[in-house]
């Protein structure tokens, strides 16, 4: 008899047991999904159920190849590339909007960036295997041909034109247009989701049990897993979306005659901007304006114009110099941790 | 007493209860407002007057209770935070009711609230995964078992030390 | 109707409250416990290898048919060789933490370790 006291309780608990374990038992936390496209890699990671994912993931990387049909230099199909061969091509509507965007962004940011430099970029070859310093009489001629104010973007009749040799190279934006594809898609279903592309992320949604999404800036002296710093956001809502790019110079270099060439040009000289940042990582609420912020912050270095930009935009960004200093905007303090002791604050009165 | 006597007094006892149950619940959130409580963690006070609605009542009324505090739910704090209250409260009325009504080795009410706290997480819980489709939020479980199970007991002895007192009352006997 | 639930915290209490605890002790350790490394072979969308970098006794090598040989070491992998023009991957070097990848753009060709890490960032920027 009073065994069985026991025994009945415990017997209900057993039962208990066993249905929370069966709902534990398919506790899968995220979906890891990768494509390659753009010449980068595309991974997310997908807090939804695996048939979820797998259709998100699908959608996701469709629009970043429909991206890059419209939008790359280097593929000869692509409308861009028939703009810059033929120097006017019929472009359908992604692209001219694509393209506004970004001719938007460059006065926005003063010419600092500049959507006209592909004859420039052409040259120095960072897209191919063997970059190089170009002959100077090249340089001065393609140089010529860089201006926003000969380009043509004709709704009417559904073309673009560029001025004569004039190439565009919507290299520092490609990836930026992609993630707010992506984010467009992930807006739909909202899932919670980490998307990197290519150095670039988009933090979409709340993370579980209210914990923080964490981005790694990397460290511009280690090696390509490393980073010296975390950021942390912790979103209020499930809409919440942080898009964050970075510029660094370490990203494609070469050296010749005991030179050094990084691949951030300037659109004033044609050449490596001449800085003492060695990266520049910007947090915006837009993945386009995060991507070309963190660029024109890059070659306008850190000074009170550079600091407006990102006020203007809303965004926030981290410096880090040739001297292993690194410079946070106020916005970020909070969410910026120092993981590597060699790095020191930079003395930048903001 | 006669059986319609009884309906309606059953009837006027769960309206307060249930009266009882909002003002408990809008004044927990008063009180805890400003502590740093983990997502999903709460007191769960207001289960003092299910409990007691399950106990002398009776489980329709029980589960009339809960019902009407999902609908408070409803009005103060959305769709998706009734439909989690009122999963949680089912599963959580009902395994009162059960163990409630094991006759060999009952359980105290201290024993009755932390099982049954535990079981509201589990339901919330689960309807919060259901909805998203994926088990995640599960990792969040054993958090919430604990609080459930601490706060359980905690109503518990509320319980005991107020049932015998209510129970003196003879309402409907 | 005779109040017998009334007195506080009877054998059976302590029996569910300790069943309850120990189910919530387990899960946590079910959810929480650091995962072994696995290291991932993704090669254009397709996962071909999972490996489990803790169960890997002697070093070997895995030779992809795209003409890359990736190398498996206990705690470790890495791309040992690749016919692409830029060496970018073999360059990259050992991964051995959670959040590592290297990646052979050419071959479409992604390793990377994955697992439960608490400290290690959801990704990363540069």
């Amino acid at each position: 008899m009073r065994l069985q006291r026991i025994l009945r309780p415990a017997a209900l608990l057993c039962a208990l047991l066993t249905l929370c374990g069966m709902l534990t038992g398919c506790a899968a936390s995220y979906q890891e999904r990768t494509a390659f496209a753009m010449g980068s890699v595309l991974t997310a990671r997908l807090y939804a159920p695996k048939d979820k994912a797998d259709d998100l993931f699908g959608r996701m990387a469709g629009k970043v190849e429909e991206a890059d049909r419209c939008l790359s230099a280097n593929d000869p199909a692509s409308e861009i590339a028939a703009v810059n061969a033929k120097g006017s091509a019929n472009a359908g509507a992604f692209t001219r909007k694509a393209l506004g965007d970004m001719v938007m962004l460059c006065h926005l940011l003063n010419g600092t960036v500049d959507v006209t430099m592909g004859a420039v970029t052409e040259l120095w070859g960072f897209a191919t295997d063997e970059p190089r310093k170009p002959d100077e009489a090249a340089l001065q001629a393609a140089l010529a041909t860089v201006g926003l104010d000969r380009l043509l973007i004709d709704n009417t009749n559904e073309t673009i034109v560029v001025g004569k040799g004039q190439k565009i190279d919507p290299g520092a934006f490609g990836k930026g247009v992609a993630l707010d594809e992506i984010y467009n898609v992930l807006h739909t279903a909202s899932y919670p989701a980490v998307v990197s592309f290519g150095g670039s992320v988009l933090l979409f949604g709340q993370p579980k049990n209210g914990k923080s999404w964490t981005v790694g800036v990397r460290d511009p002296f280690g090696g390509e897993n490393d980073y010296f710093a975390k950021l942390s956001f912790t979103p209020e809502s499930g809409d919440y979306a942080g898009f964050i790019s970075t510029s660094g110079s370490y990203e494609k270099s070469f050296t010749q005659n005991g030179v050094t060439y990084h691949h951030i040009l300037s659109p004033q000289t044609g050449c490596p901007v001449e800085t003492d940042l060695v990266s520049v990582t910007v947090y915006a609420p837009g993945g386009l304006n995060s991507d070309a912020l963190s660029t024109a912050c890059f070659i306008n270095g850190l000074n009170p114009q550079t600091l407006q930009w990102l006020q203007n935009f809303g965004a926030e960004a981290v410096f880090v110099n040739k001297d292993k200093e690194y410079y946070v905007t106020d916005g970020l303090s909070e969410a910026f941790t120092l993981t590597d002791d060699a790095f020191t604050p930079m003395a930048y009165e903001g | 007493m006669n059986e319609k006597h009884r309906q309606l007094t059953a009837l006027t006892v769960s309206a307060i209860l249930a009266a009882a149950a909002l003002a408990t619940s809008f004044f927990e959130r008063t009180l805890t407002a400003g502590l740093p409580l983990p997502p999903g963690v709460k007191p769960g006070l207001s289960n003092v007057a299910v409990t007691f609605a399950c106990a002398v009542l009776g489980l329709p009324y029980a589960l009339a209770v809960t019902a009407i505090k999902a609908g408070f739910t409803l009005l103060t704090a959305g769709p998706t935070a009734a439909l989690l209250s009122l999963c949680g409260g089912l599963l959580s009325v009902l395994t009162m009711y059960l163990l409630l009504k094991i006759k060999t080795g009952r359980l105290s009410y201290a024993g009755v609230s932390a099982v049954s706290g535990a079981m509201h997480n589990i339901g919330q819980l689960a309807a919060a995964s259901a909805m998203v489709g994926s088990a995640m939020y599960l990792s969040w479980l054993p958090v919430l078992l604990l609080s459930g199970v601490g706060f359980g007991l905690l109503t518990g002895v509320i319980l005991n030390a107020v049932m015998p007192a209510l129970m003196k009352l003879k309402w409907f006997r | 109707m005779k109040d017998k639930a009334g007195r506080f915290l009877r054998p059976a209490d302590l029996i569910a409250v300790a069943a309850i605890l120990l189910l919530a002790g387990a899960l946590w350790l079910l959810t929480n416990s650091r995962q072994g490394e696995t290291a991932e072979i993704v090669c254009d969308r397709e996962v071909l290898y999972t490996i489990r970098l803790s169960e890997v006794k002697e070093p070997y090598e895995i030779r992809l048919e795209n003409g890359i040989t990736v190398a498996v070491e206990p705690g470790a992998v890495f791309f040992a060789s690749s016919d692409c023009a830029n060496q970018l991957c073999v360059r990259t070097g050992r991964l051995t933490r959670v959040g590592q990848s290297a990646a052979c753009l050419p071959h479409k060709t992604l390793i990377r370790v994955t697992g439960r890490d608490k400290t290690a960032p959801d990704a990363l920027t540069g």
